[in-house]
């Protein structure tokens, strides 16, 4: 009997265990794969590899992820300034709402968002450039260059793939906060808005967490790019046109550069997954930061 | 409260006044009449260079040019000065046909010339276009026989065979049809094995030009099987064949399995050294894809090469493929480049040049990727007098 159990016991603890080694192996594998290949194209063309235009297929160097490192940067310093201050809008107007058809409209809002989140991303991506494509005669009587393969379009898009994350984490959170604080501001005298406010700022580490998860959600996404920001290898003119021209993204030069038979263009390859993984790993660690506080 | 309050107004107030900015520049910009300098070059070439006003390009299409697209812009927006800054992105043949349609590209490449249906959309929205050929491409058929390597032999194959092959005729390599062709020292080499027969999984350009020969040379395939970017493999079926994605995919697949054949673009195949089939041509020699058995091709394919506006979607099995002469290879092709005539005067224009630029100075061979092969000068001539439609047209 005993042994039995203790047979029992050893099984199941070797095979966590196991289970426990398989996970972290294949994490690390990733990571440790990305830093090794990643991280020698960096460090031997550094600094250069931020800012020049990729090299010739076939040459002996590498040159760099400059203009896809610039529309990450441009596409989701859009896409962040406008997500932001409509996912925490939208998050207090569902969790906060108080008359029949604010919550009614706040249901919607919610299912609406769940659902985004489910999306394919790139049925999200395909979706972009079709309104764009419907707007563009429109909008090209008053701006001739428009086109639906834009930086705007690719911010859009990124702003659809992410909002729901922190319009979620952040209505979670304003849920999760006991109704007698709320009370206690109302009955202070308070206003809905000053409510609000001070409920999020209640909040904050977790209103920190979820803004840097979208924002993580934005540098890695891949998918929803392809018919929107559509990509580029070249630093596009830096005019008030740039808005409506095609911008690269370092995630579209990790798929593009990365399927094709040339080695320094597998490298380039490797060298942009490498910053985005230093990317994100900088997310995770600020956002495990800020967590921590509460 | 107040603080909340103000970066919602900051951002309003930045979001709003980019856009407002932009739509008002781009209305300055509009007003503006694009600097066109018309100037007679000193010496030799009568063409006056255009210059076009700073611009930017965006095109999209083939994945098997963008290596030497890419080339092609560095080295342009070098001799420019980045003036006009060309983006091209590897979407593929059929994506980029159908965002240039949807107006989405300024200008398209495909592996083999816009196709029926897109052809048909063009004609009926009454769209005026042209079509290039920008540089020369061909089908290597590649196999792995291990009795033949190790005899030092190499593989000889005609059109018919190649036909029968993927259509289940021929099932060993022993075949007669197969043996009657090759060197009488290596015929004995060829083994009493079932051929295996890879092709391409994804729709490709390379695929579209492999079927559009068979079709060409094989009345049977052309009924059962015709030509595409994909089309059904009646090997498969038979369990003797299968797919692989990409080049890569089916080189792979050919030098793993022992006895199998398969095609590729002839640029990967010289690249990645696999062994290439020579393949009979219309005067009964046998000859493998290299730069001068394909110019040879398409040499002769320029004097009859149809209009800039004509349909080009079966342009390689009409003018290019099986054609005469001792030394040309039969399956050829050209990535072909295609861009509206009603576009704006300064796209137009900075269309024009850069794909001036890719006929001439592009053509040269410090500017020719490894294993891509320039068009001959009769196409290329044909090419550029086609161009110059882009500056004439209103």
């Amino acid at each position: 009997m005993r042994t039995a159990r203790k047979l029992k016991s050893a099984a199941i603890l070797s095979s966590l265990l196991a289970a426990f080694l398989l996970t972290v192996v294949l994490v690390g594998h990733i990571i440790a794969t990305v830093a090794y290949r990643g991280l020698a194209v960096v460090a031997s063309n550094f600094p250069r590899v931020f800012t020049d235009i990729p090299a010739v297929p076939g040459a002996q160097e590498v040159g760099g992820v400059g203009p896809h490192l610039l529309g990450t940067a441009l596409l989701v310093a859009i896409a962040f300034s406008i997500g932001v201050p409509i996912s925490l809008l939208a998050a207090v107007f569902t969790a906060e709402s108080l008359k029949p058809w604010e919550r009614k409209l706040g249901k919607v809002t919610r299912l609406m968002t769940h659902m985004l989140i489910e999306f394919p991303t790139i049925v999200v991506g395909l979706s972009v450039y079709g309104i764009m494509s419907a707007l563009t005669p429109y909008v090209k009587t008053f701006v001739p260059g428009f086109k639906p393969f834009s930086l705007l379009s690719g911010a859009v898009a990124l702003f659809l793939v992410s909002v729901p994350y922190m319009y979620a984490q952040v209505e979670d959170g304003l849920k999760s906060i006991p109704q007698h604080v709320r009370e206690a501001a109302y009955s202070l005298g308070a206003g809905r808005f000053l409510t609000s406010y001070v409920l999020l700022k209640y909040l904050k580490s977790t209103v920190y967490a979820a803004l840097s998860i979208g924002l993580a959600r934005m540098i890695s996404e891949t998918a929803a790019l392809f018919f929107t920001a559509f990509g580029s290898d070249v630093y596009p003119l830096l005019d008030a046109q740039v808005l409506f021209r095609p911008i690269g993204s370092l995630t579209l030069a990790v798929y593009y550069f990365g399927l094709t038979g040339y080695e320094n263009w597998v490298d380039l390859s490797w060298a942009a997954s490498f910053i985005l993984f230093a990317l994100s790993l900088a997310l995770f660690t600020v956002s495990k930061f800020l967590l921590r506080g509460r | 409260m107040k603080k909340l309050k103000l970066v919602v107004t900051i951002s309003a107030i930045v979001v709003l006044s980019v856009v407002g900015f932009t739509v008002a520049q781009s209305q300055l910009a509009r007003r503006e009449v694009a600097t066109v300098t018309v100037t007679p070059t000193p010496t030799q070439t009568p063409t006056p260079t255009i210059t076009a006003s700073p611009a930017s390009i965006t095109g999209g299409g083939a994945s098997f040019v963008n290596p030497q697209m890419q080339l092609w812009i560095r080295r342009f927006m070098e001799s420019t000065g980045g003036r006009i800054a060309v983006n091209y992105q590897s979407i593929g043949s059929g994506a980029g046909e159908a965002k240039w349609l949807e107006g989405a590209l300024d200008f398209g490449v495909s592996d083999i010339g816009i196709s029926k249906a897109g052809y048909q959309k063009l004609v009926d929205s009454r769209r005026r276009f042209i079509q290039i050929p920008i540089v020369a491409g061909s089908v290597a058929v590649i196999y792995n026989i291990p009795e033949f390597a190790r005899a030092g032999c190499e593989l000889r194959l005609s059109g018919e065979v190649v036909a029968d092959i993927y259509l289940g005729k021929i099932i060993k390599w022993s075949d007669p049809r197969v043996a009657e062709l090759q060197d009488s020292r290596c015929r004995a080499h060829l083994p009493d094995r079932e051929i295996y027969g890879v092709h391409r999984s994804d729709g490709s350009g390379t695929t579209a030009l492999f079927t559009m020969y068979l079709t060409l040379i094989s009345k049977e395939w052309a009924e059962k099987v015709s030509y595409g970017y994909t089309v059904t493999w009646p090997r498969d079926q038979m369990g003797l064949g299968e797919g692989a994605r990409g080049n890569e995919g089916v080189s792979a697949k050919v030098l793993n399995t022992p006895y199998s054949i398969g095609y590729v673009e002839a640029a990967y195949a010289i690249q990645q050294k696999i062994p290439v089939a020579f393949i009979r041509n219309r005067e009964g020699r046998f000859v493998k894809p290299d730069a001068t058995t394909v110019s040879e091709a398409l040499k002769r394919a320029a004097v009859d090469l149809p209009g800039p506006q004509e349909f080009w979607g079966d342009l390689p099995l009409k003018y290019y493929m099986n054609r005469e002469g001792e030394n040309t290879y039969p399956i050829v092709g050209t990535p072909v480049a295609f861009m509206y005539l009603d576009a704006p005067r300064e796209l137009r224009l900075a269309l024009y040049e850069f794909f001036r630029w890719v006929l001439t100075e592009g053509q040269k061979a410090e500017n020719i990727v490894e294993g891509f092969i320039p068009i001959p000068e009769a196409l290329r001539v044909k090419a550029l007098q086609y161009l110059e439609a882009l500056i004439s047209a209103q």
